[in-house]
């Protein structure tokens, strides 16, 4: 399952998330910063192949309001443990791979009083019927 | 070459007349994808309307290069606060690109219908 692929490679390859990767909507409210959470919108038909696509996978940062510069830092790490290199689930043993997208933003977000990154990464993936 | 003036010349007038239409099909896309996404907001699809602001603000417009060779199919937000609803509360309320996303089969199926 690539949701969980990811946010298992995330964990385990990112120290400076400490492990705190959720999925979207899921982060608790008081989790330390900086943390990271993993979001699937809906995947997109390819233009030429009839049973082709791509998954795209948006990874939010969140950190303490003060410096983007921590973002930078951990957007770098974040596009070097995703883009380009196999992502196993080890739950299933299923094997992915992204690549970085560029695209994106910050934000403030003022409910939780974070500032944020967004990044895009995607993944091949078969588009089947049923 | 007799002749070969009035070929080059039809194919001229034929390449303008494809960037014309390339562009003409943008700005249909442009315009449908806005009715598009002011008719789902309407019905509140991605978040709450409360001044009505940001549903009338969506926008779907074309930008033309300068020689006319790239056409963008651009959407946009005009309020302020349109990169937070788009980006924010892990995009619970983007609009913008899962509408252009799910737009793009059909819009790539459509050039090729215009340049095959």
């Amino acid at each position: 399952m690539l949701r969980r692929a990811v946010i298992q490679h995330l964990r385990t390859n990112v120290a400076i998330l400490g492990g705190r990767v959720y999925q979207a909507f899921l982060a608790p409210p008081d989790t330390t910063r900086p943390y990271a959470t993993v979001k699937l919108p809906a995947a997109r038909g390819s233009p030429v192949l009839r049973s082709g696509g791509t998954q795209p996978v948006e990874v939010r940062l969140y950190t303490e309001p003060a410096s983007f510069v921590e973002l930078d830092d951990l957007e770098l790490d974040v596009v070097a443990a995703l883009h380009a290199v196999d992502i196993v689930d080890q739950d299933d043993g299923e094997v992915y791979r992204l690549r970085w997208m560029p695209g994106g933003g910050d934000f403030h977000d003022e409910t939780r009083d974070v500032i944020s990154r967004l990044v895009y990464f995607e993944a091949a993936v078969l588009v089947e019927r049923s | 070459m007799p002749g070969a003036d009035e070929v080059i010349r039809n194919l001229r007038a034929w390449g303008e007349q494809r960037k014309a239409e390339g562009i003409m099909l943008a700005q249909d896309w442009a315009r449908k994808l806005e009715a598009q996404m002011k008719e789902e907001q309407a019905q509140e699809k991605y978040w709450k309307n409360r001044t009505h602001n940001a549903l009338n603000g969506l926008r779907g417009e074309v930008i033309v290069s300068k020689g006319g060779d790239e056409v963008i199919i651009a959407l946009a937000h005009s309020v302020e606060y349109g990169p937070y609803l788009e980006l924010a509360n892990d995009g619970r309320h983007a609009i913008l690109k899962p509408t252009l996303d799910a737009a793009i089969p059909e819009i790539y199926a459509d050039y090729k219908r215009l340049w095959e």
